[in-house]
């Protein structure tokens, strides 16, 4: 009885319909630290870093989403976010990705969009700072 | 030696078991208190700086203080429960020993300002091979003493098997080379869970024993299913990867579809049972409505958390406060009056577990407005961005919550460690 109502739980319960997600496009760590730094380089803006619409390079590491952004709220972007030190995550609009070394994620933000990356995944004494507000 | 006093004999060792697990259970609880008081003078300059890790000694003693408040003292109570009934107390005593040398253990690496503090979920921990022995000769200890015929706690006993059992299979599992922080969180990730089964069902117990509850079909059903989603566990442990997100996210779906059901149906159980029978103005009637009240509510913000932010911590303080009153009900009800140890019949007991339960939810509402408002969990200080009004009141309901709460759970120490020294 209790063997049947066991199987019976696993083939119901939704936990385990979802199967894992994929981590995201293979780069080379080094290569893609590197152009994240020359991305900040050129659009240095003060403090923060004002990228054109498009594509734009971000690093996931202790504690922080490097560089800081100042998106423009009316343009269209799409992040591009690989861990560069442990394991991150993100989570963004309820659908949560994991961030690790050698693998990029895309998140595309839309005109209007209100977001704030946080990390998702514990990775050390300060997870909880682990913040970047995009505006 | 006659069966009578072999009998005789059997119980005098039975009471002193319990006697001493609930020794522990509550002098772990006043080291937590001790060691909060720590987390204080780790701020405080000028004190700070003759701690054994100089102000790192914060993160340290907020480990220990979680372990001991939390795991400990829950899962020592848990063996002073089994050790009302079972039979074979050797058995249970040799399980104590274990755990007192575990807590020991623990609290010695802390003091000594030993390995760094990892803050993950479910079981904190200093990374360092002595503070692991600890922890599991008390996961040892506690094992010795709720597996054993006769504890009245099969369903809570199998549930506890199936955490232990992740435990090992995520040990087994992630390998020695992966990034500290995240080894450890994955490895206390999946047990951790399962632990919240075991909470679940020793405050459905508890909730039993203060009613005077016989068990019924439906009370049984419900540990039953108790039991059941415990073992799902074991499903997603051979599904996915202990590394991955599904891993991860496969728990929280755990939690929340299969730990609702058996509580409620327990409660609905006793309140049925117990409406007409159970005196509501006594002191374990008192306790049941609080411990109900605030594990409902505790419950109901699981449903609406958000991400990372207070609303977490509103939850699960919520549900330990809802888990402890019970606990601190029974204790004063129950288990001292049947070691010849009660508490003088007085309105202190009413009025500890009155301010411990409203503590709690003063605290718990406080965090969850706050984390409405954004403020981020596990943060202090200027890290917090009070930068507003309704995130300063918010806080400061939490403060005053926790003050309130700190001061019942002084007076049952303080009101509990007085009957168990004492010799009358």
């Amino acid at each position: 009885m209790a063997g049947l109502a066991f199987l019976a739980l696993a083939a119901w319960w939704p936990g385990w319909r979802g199967g894992e997600q994929p981590l995201g496009q293979a780069v080379d760590p080094a290569a893609f630290v590197a152009e994240t730094e020359a991305f900040a380089t050129r659009h240095q803006a003060g403090q923060t870093v004002r990228p054109p619409p498009g594509a734009v390079p971000l690093l996931a590491r202790r504690f922080e989403f490097w560089p800081p952004l100042a998106l423009d709220p009316g343009e269209s972007y799409r992040l591009r976010l690989m861990a560069q030190d442990s394991v991150h995550s993100v989570a963004v609009n309820g659908r949560e990705m994991l961030l690790v070394p050698g693998h990029v994620q895309d998140i595309d933000v839309a005109p209007g969009d209100q977001l704030e990356l946080r990390c998702n995944e514990y990775c050390g004494l300060g997870h909880n700072r682990m913040r970047l507000k995009l505006y | 030696m006659s069966a009578k006093s072999m009998h005789v004999q059997e119980n005098h060792f039975r009471m002193l078991e319990l006697r001493l697990w609930l020794l522990l259970a509550v002098a772990a609880l006043a080291v937590a208190g001790g060691l909060a008081l720590g987390l204080a003078l780790a701020r405080t300059p000028g004190i700070q700086d003759v701690l054994p890790s100089g102000p790192a000694f914060f993160h340290k003693a907020l480990v220990t203080h979680v372990v001991f408040s939390f795991q400990v003292w829950l899962l020592t109570m848990l063996a002073a429960l089994a050790a009302t009934g079972a039979a074979h107390p050797g058995s249970g005593l040799l399980g104590l020993g274990l755990a007192a040398i575990g807590v020991a253990l623990m609290l010695a690496v802390t003091l000594a300002g030993w390995g760094e503090a990892s803050l993950n979920n479910y079981v904190p921990v200093l990374d360092h091979p002595l503070y692991f022995v600890g922890l599991g000769l008390v996961g040892a200890g506690v094992a010795a003493a709720l597996w054993r015929p006769g504890t009245g706690l099969a369903a809570v006993g199998w549930c506890y098997g199936v955490a232990l059992a992740c435990f090992a299979v995520a040990v087994w599992r992630l390998p020695a080379e992966l990034d500290p922080a995240f080894r450890l969180e994955r490895l206390f990730w999946g047990g951790g869970h399962v632990l919240q089964f075991v909470n679940t069902g020793l405050v459905m117990a508890a909730w039993q024993i203060l009613a005077g509850h016989r068990p019924t079909l439906l009370s049984r059903l419900a540990f039953g299913l108790l039991a059941l989603g415990a073992s799902a566990a074991l499903v997603v442990e051979i599904r996915f990867d202990p590394q991955g997100l599904a891993w991860r996210q496969a728990y929280t779906d755990l939690l929340w579809y299969m730990l609702p059901l058996p509580p409620v149906l327990l409660a609905v159980d006793v309140l049925a049972g117990a409406w007409r029978r159970l005196d509501w103005h006594s002191l374990a009637g008192w306790a049941l409505l609080a411990s109900w009240l605030v594990f409902a509510l505790g419950g109901g913000a699981g449903f609406a958390l958000g991400a990372g932010d207070t609303r977490t911590p509103s939850h699960y303080h919520a549900m330990i406060g809802g888990v402890n009153v019970a606990l601190m009900g029974m204790v004063l009800c129950v288990l001292l009056p049947r070691l010849q140890r009660p508490v003088a019949a007085s309105r202190l007991p009413r009025w500890q577990i009155g301010l411990y339960g409203g503590g709690q939810l003063l605290h718990a509402l406080g965090f969850y407005l706050a984390g409405m408002a954004g403020v981020a969990r596990k943060t202090a200080g200027a890290e917090q961005g009070l930068d507003s009004a309704f995130k300063l009141v918010s806080m400061g309901v939490v403060g005053l919550g926790a003050a309130v709460a700190v001061l019942g759970g002084i007076l049952f120490v303080g009101q509990v460690l007085a009957r168990l020294v004492r010799h009358d």
